[in-house]
């Protein structure tokens, strides 16, 4: 999360909700920010994304970036027409957890990632992915 | 452009409501905005004023989708293990997805689960669907035990014919699978 305390103003509405980009009043505009993301939804995606990422293994699954069908659907909008939906499937024990690591920044930089888990006791495929 | 994710995961069944998840879905792309918007605000603020807050319900949420993915110029929703949703949130959560996309053009779905699904997915999302099997590889393998051989707590126990023996063990009990 970016830590600007500019990106703690909630609304332009200023008076009420005593929002101001001053430092001193970062604590509380972070805490009607919370508060605001927090009633949107009390689940956390973050912490198992970060639980995930930490057991890859380098290069794991790397193959799956390189299909034509992947190509396809992350094909930028303004270019040609591509899938609006990608469905990865895989069979209890293919054993791998896919990790989209998107870099959300201005060069738009995408790797993705495969994380497997130990392969003789597995559950299946599963996707991580993060917004950078 | 913007990704958010969301792991469903048959261990928090009860939390994962279609709402709670849609919701979670909202929440990565509004902390992507350098502020959140203001019609958000409000609904929070009138939320508010019923005793004990009350939450958002899923069409509200829904309704929000639109402007704040207009603020992006492309929107990926990634969305981990469908198959390990109970029915009854899955219907309503891919219909919830569906509706996304139906408003949000510029919005792409990933999703894995079990091949199973897929049928449901196609009845509930009725737009182009691009499909990967998904295999474990030989490398994918190889690639697995290096790391796990290199980050061994207790090196002085192993050595290179240890090591070799587990290698070749594993990738040919994997070949014969």
């Amino acid at each position: 999360m970016n830590q600007n305390p500019s990106h703690y103003q909630i609304s332009n509405n200023r008076d009420s909700f005593n929002v101001t980009t001053i430092t001193n009043h970062t604590t509380i505009i972070e805490d009607e920010r919370g508060q605001i993301l927090s009633w949107l939804s009390p689940l956390k995606s973050g912490k198992r994304h970060r639980d995930v990422a930490g057991a890859r293994a380098k290069g794991v699954g790397d193959w799956v970036l390189k299909t034509a069908e992947f190509q396809a659907w992350q094909r930028d909008a303004d270019g040609q027409p591509s899938d609006t939906v990608l469905f990865c499937r895989g069979v209890p024990g293919a054993g791998k957890t896919f990790v989209w690591w998107v870099r959300n920044s201005k060069q738009t930089l995408i790797t993705a990632y495969l994380i497997p888990v130990p392969w003789l006791s597995i559950p299946y495929v599963r996707l991580r992915v993060r917004m950078w | 452009m913007v990704v958010a994710c969301l792991y469903c995961d048959y261990r928090g069944q009860k939390e994962q409501t279609p709402a709670g998840m849609i919701g979670d879905l909202l929440k990565q792309f509004v902390i992507a905005l350098p502020k959140i918007p203001k019609e958000i605000v409000e609904a929070f603020l009138a939320a508010q004023g019923h005793i004990g807050g009350r939450v958002p319900q899923l069409s509200q949420i829904l309704g929000m989708f639109p402007r704040v993915l207009a603020c992006f110029r492309q929107a990926f929703i990634c969305v981990d293990a469908l198959d390990e949703l109970v029915v009854e949130h899955r219907v309503e959560f891919l219909c919830g997805l569906c509706e996304i996309l139906e408003k949000s053009p510029n919005t792409r779905l990933f999703l894995t689960g079990r091949s199973h699904i897929q049928p449901e997915l196609e009845s509930r999302i009725p737009c182009s669907i691009s499909v990967i099997s998904i295999q474990l590889s030989m490398d994918d393998i190889k690639s697995y035990l290096e790391t796990k051989l290199a980050s061994d707590p207790d090196p002085e126990a192993m050595d290179a014919s240890l090591r070799q023996e587990i290698m070749t063990k594993i990738t040919q009990e994997f070949s014969e699978v």
